[in-house]
């Protein structure tokens, strides 16, 4: 029972020096490195030694990310960073809300009651837009994203002032 | 640095790429997330503030809690543009991470904002 099985993955996992790998493994880790980024599932003995050598793929094909998490510390960067701006448009949504209301019940129906809210749906629209466009070009530089999303807060907070001294 | 710099550091993404060589990308998410973070902390003070400011019966009481935690919000946020810049900045100079104490300043403000209102509350 225990015999059959070995020999295919012998034979996958040391196609050329089925003996002398043993001895063989240690001298020569840099003839073994280009095979085993075509063999991932090989990388238990070397993962450590080469954790530089699979930066650069990962910076190239993003998505590929989950696959190889487990062996690369890298960790899920992307995936943490999507779901760190999900929870932040979350939080976003909940501050516009509470606003929404202050400026409907502190204004009661009346014409600057609209402005304010529509105000406050244009700001929220605003912040939606920028956390979209920056998880779909999560892997280029950032520009002016986050200073804008400050900008958007700040505005929330003076008309959060405004309407509480008023 | 001087400060208008400093806020030029914060609106022009060039400004931030002129110095030095570009991180791991890693390292530069990472900052990012951290960026986010605060972002949550500047937004859940300001949404109790909001939320005070509207189930809070009494008037007087509301503006007095509620004006402080808007603006101690808007700092946070501030603040936290600020230091994404200049880790930004230190990460690709290879420099040491900027020191701060806004968190344990931030902390202390919190927490002797909290004890007053206990106090206010037991009175």
């Amino acid at each position: 029972m225990s015999e059959p099985q070995p020999p295919p993955d012998d034979r996958r996992k040391q196609p050329e020096l089925p003996e002398h790998d043993h001895h063989d493994a240690p001298q020569q880790p840099s003839g073994d490195r280009p095979e085993q980024r075509e063999l991932p599932e090989d990388n238990h003995h070397d993962a450590p030694q080469q954790p530089s050598g699979d930066r650069p793929e990962q910076r190239e094909f993003p998505e590929d990310n989950h696959h190889s998490a487990p062996q690369q510390p890298s960790g899920a960067q992307l995936e943490r960073t999507y779901l760190s701006w999900r929870r932040t448009l979350v939080s976003f949504t909940v501050m516009a809300l509470l606003l929404a209301r202050l400026a409907a019940v502190h204004l009661e129906p009346t014409m600057p009651a609209a402005w304010a809210l529509a105000a406050v749906a244009l700001g929220w629209a605003a912040a939606v837009w920028l956390t979209l466009r920056r998880i779909r070009d999560l892997t280029t530089p950032i520009g002016r994203t986050l200073p804008s999303l400050v900008a958007l807060i700040l505005v929330y907070c003076v008309m959060g002032t405004l309407l509480l001294m008023s | 640095m001087s400060m208008w710099s400093v806020v030029r550091l914060w609106f022009d993404p060039d400004e931030v790429r002129s110095v030095g060589s570009t991180p791991d990308y890693r390292f530069s998410l990472a900052n990012e997330r951290t960026f986010l973070a605060w972002l949550r902390t500047a937004l859940a003070l300001i949404g109790g503030g909001l939320a005070i400011a509207q189930f809070l019966p009494e008037k007087r009481l509301r503006i007095v809690i509620a004006v402080p935690l808007l603006a101690l919000g808007a700092l946070v946020a501030m603040r936290a543009v600020d230091h994404w810049a200049r880790s930004e900045r230190a990460m690709r100079l290879g420099e040491a991470l900027p020191r701060s104490r806004f968190p344990a300043i931030l902390a202390l403000a919190v927490t002797l904002g909290a004890a007053a209102l206990l106090v206010a509350t037991l009175l």
